[in-house]
């Protein structure tokens, strides 16, 4: 799956135009293919640097492989280019970066936009990834899970990582309206609207 | 389950980056190097090794001379071998091999690892390598985040080493850690209740259901009760403390309120020598008693103590006693009592989960008493169960049985007499401070006997108050 996910990335970046870091983004490429992701991520930032399209996202895809599905998150939240759905692959590494920051229902709805964009085998793994969403998520959760990710909401804003508030803000918002009471919904669009607008990387 | 499997697999990585590895060139790219620097500067920033080792050999690929980012690689390349080295220690010290680890706990400590300074200092402590410990503990004791575990060992050290206030001082500090709390206070109070010399009192007071023994089998016969009282003052001189020779006076005071004729009053002597380590230990004890009956002398007695107990496996630990003791009644009516008691016992131990000690023992006495209407054989089971409560309390439960045969006829009663005891015996030890110790005792015996003027129950509830100093 990793060499396929590579050369899918490597085609994306093909049908963008060109910019002085693209030949770092094309070295990243070949290092994501041999996963050598640590030495991918530096390629994708040094492109950044350089203003190379799109390498912001496939750094973002590098944080998931790297485990550090918070920075990913950041990274695809800060991308406004790549809204959901623009992509079925990188909507895939966006969902697991959102399932490693817990951000489930997040994550169960990327993975739910994604229906048969994907290969047969990302397909099944998303389908299983979903019933385990579905096993550990209640229909009805509990005041305190969503009072959780406000709060880890607020930590992430004092922090100044708007970016990533907004994404935790957006699960407590979508784990509150699961309530009949709403619970915490009204305090999510509240913070929400008090987060500074997204901020695109791209020039 | 499935997604974390999934994600597992996801995350799979390539073999770890080597910061100590030779960079081989690429083409030069001053610009370029400046970028890759640039990156692991800020992956070196937030914690990311590996992103910032890649990160600063594509620089000097591109730029062998870029000395921040030759600096940087340098410092992390020191950083992973002391890593390694540590690593390697540990595993080391958890496999039990303290000497196998402490060459590469060495070298992580050359390289500023404070761990590993407090693993090497534990290591040397268990090898019985005193300066060598004291040198690396000093340096974990610098350290913030060792600091504490540093003081502990250091407490043992200096208790090993017999200078009881340093170490008292030291296991004071160590339990500022709330984990080492319970552990470093205990020690704590151990030193300062250790010396060459040891001074302790002790005063208790409180009801006697039936001092008197008073025939029958009611716990609280009418008219029996008296609240009593207990004095006790103990001083021991151990030169050599827990490995040689010592002596200890003893002077005890017994009140009973409602019958001055049962207050007891003794003194006692003992001179011993401990043989073996603690694990392997037999005591070997002489004592001498005096006691007085209610202002009259009543007892006299020599005895001498042999007492060993071995430390097994998996907690388990087996002891046994023996003492013999010659006793001279000194009153008329009780002067039948006088002669050789002869008293054993066996049990095992074993230490279950924190702290919970629990001994199952058999015990037996031989008392060849002059008259032998007063000689008797007696022995039975024994249970016994420790637990401590929080950092401060310590439970003990006590059950006995006795089954009691005399020797020969009783001539008052024309019967041979035989009893049996029930003893069940419970004491709460709260510590107070370093050497003040706050007792609740309760204990309750049923005797029954052939003869019904034997029969007797009795109920005993005492409070108490003790203070022990150590002089090192």
């Amino acid at each position: 799956m990793t060499a396929t996910a590579a050369t899918a990335l490597y085609l994306l970046w093909l049908a963008a135009a060109p910019t002085a870091g693209d030949g770092h983004v094309l070295e990243g490429a070949r290092l994501f293919r041999e996963n050598r992701f640590s030495e991918a991520l530096v390629e994708f930032r040094v492109a950044e640097q350089l203003g190379a399209t799109d390498a912001g996202t496939y750094a973002a895809a590098t944080l998931v492989k790297l485990d550090r599905p918070e920075e990913a998150l950041e990274l695809f939240e800060r991308e406004a280019h790549t809204t959901p759905g623009a992509d079925a692959l990188l909507d895939y590494y966006r969902s697991l970066a959102c399932y490693g920051a817990r951000l489930y229902l997040s994550a169960d709805a990327l993975l739910a936009a994604l229906g048969e964009r994907t290969g047969p085998r990302i397909g099944e793994q998303a389908r299983q990834i979903r019933k385990d969403i579905a096993a550990a998520v209640p229909t009805e959760p509990p005041p305190d899970s969503v009072d959780w990710y406000l709060a880890r909401a607020r930590v992430h804003q004092a922090n100044h990582r708007p970016d990533l508030a907004r994404a935790f803000v957006r699960e407590a918002r979508l784990l509150g309206a699961r309530r009949t009471d709403q619970h915490g919904v009204a305090e999510a669009d509240a913070l929400l609207e008090k987060l500074p607008a997204r901020v695109s990387s791209t020039p | 389950v499935i997604g974390p499997l999934v994600l597992a697999t996801l995350l799979a990585q390539a073999a770890p980056l080597d910061p100590c590895a030779p960079v081989p060139p690429t083409e030069p790219d001053r610009p370029g190097a400046v970028a890759y620097r640039m990156v692991g500067d800020d992956e070196r920033a937030a914690g990311r090794e590996e992103s910032a080792i890649a990160a600063y050999r594509a620089a000097l690929a591109r730029d062998p001379a870029l000395q921040p980012a030759r600096d940087a690689l340098a410092a992390l390349c020191t950083e992973r071998r002391r890593d390694a080295a540590f690593e390697q220690g540990l595993a080391a010290v958890r496999a039990g091999d303290c000497r196998a680890a402490l060459p590469p706990l060495d070298e992580a400590r050359a390289a500023g690892d404070r761990p590993a300074s407090l693993l090497a200092g534990m290591c040397r402590y268990r090898l019985g390598d005193d300066e060598g410990a004291e040198a690396a503990l000093r340096e974990a004791e610098a350290a913030p985040a060792t600091a504490a575990s540093a003081r502990l060992y250091l407490g043992l050290l200096a208790l090993r080493r017999e200078r009881p206030g340093e170490a008292a001082a030291l296991l004071e500090a160590a339990a500022a850690d709330p984990a080492l709390k319970p552990l470093a206070r205990e020690l704590a109070r151990t030193a300062r209740q250790e010396g060459r010399v040891v001074l302790s009192a002790l005063l208790e007071g409180g009801w006697d259901s039936n001092p008197s023994l008073t025939p029958g089998t009611s716990y609280t016969p009418s008219g029996a009760s008296s609240a009593v009282g207990d004095l006790t003052a103990v001083a021991t001189v151990a030169p050599w403390r827990d490995r040689g020779p010592y002596a200890t006076a003893a002077a005890s005071a017994h009140v009973v309120a409602a019958d001055s004729s049962l207050d007891l009053r003794g003194i006692g002597l003992e001179a011993g020598l401990p043989i073996g380590p603690p694990r392997r230990r037999l005591l070997v004890e002489y004592g001498y008693d005096d006691r007085r009956l209610g202002g009259a002398r009543y007892l006299t007695a020599h005895r001498l103590l042999l007492d060993g107990r071995a430390a097994l496996s998996d907690g388990w630990s087996a002891g046994g006693s023996y003492l013999v003791r010659r006793e001279e009644y000194q009153q008329a009516d009780s002067a039948g009592d006088s002669g050789l008691r002869h008293a054993a016992e066996l049990d095992v131990s074993r230490l279950l989960g924190p702290g919970l000690l629990l001994t199952a023992g058999w015990h037996g006495v031989l008392d060849a008493a002059h008259d032998p209407s007063r000689a008797y054989v007696d022995h039975g089971p024994l249970l016994t169960a420790a637990a401590p409560i929080g950092s401060q309390v310590l439970l003990t439960v006590q059950a006995a049985w006795s089954w009691r045969v005399y020797q020969a006829t009783d001539p008052n009663f024309d019967v041979t007499r035989a009893d049996t005891y029930l003893d069940l015996a419970t004491r709460l030890e709260v510590a107070l401070g370093a050497r003040w110790t706050a007792y609740a005792t309760g204990a309750a015996r049923r005797a029954r006997s052939n003869i019904p003027d034997y029969t007797s129950s009795r109920l005993v509830a005492l409070a108490g108050l003790s203070y022990t100093l150590g002089i090192p």
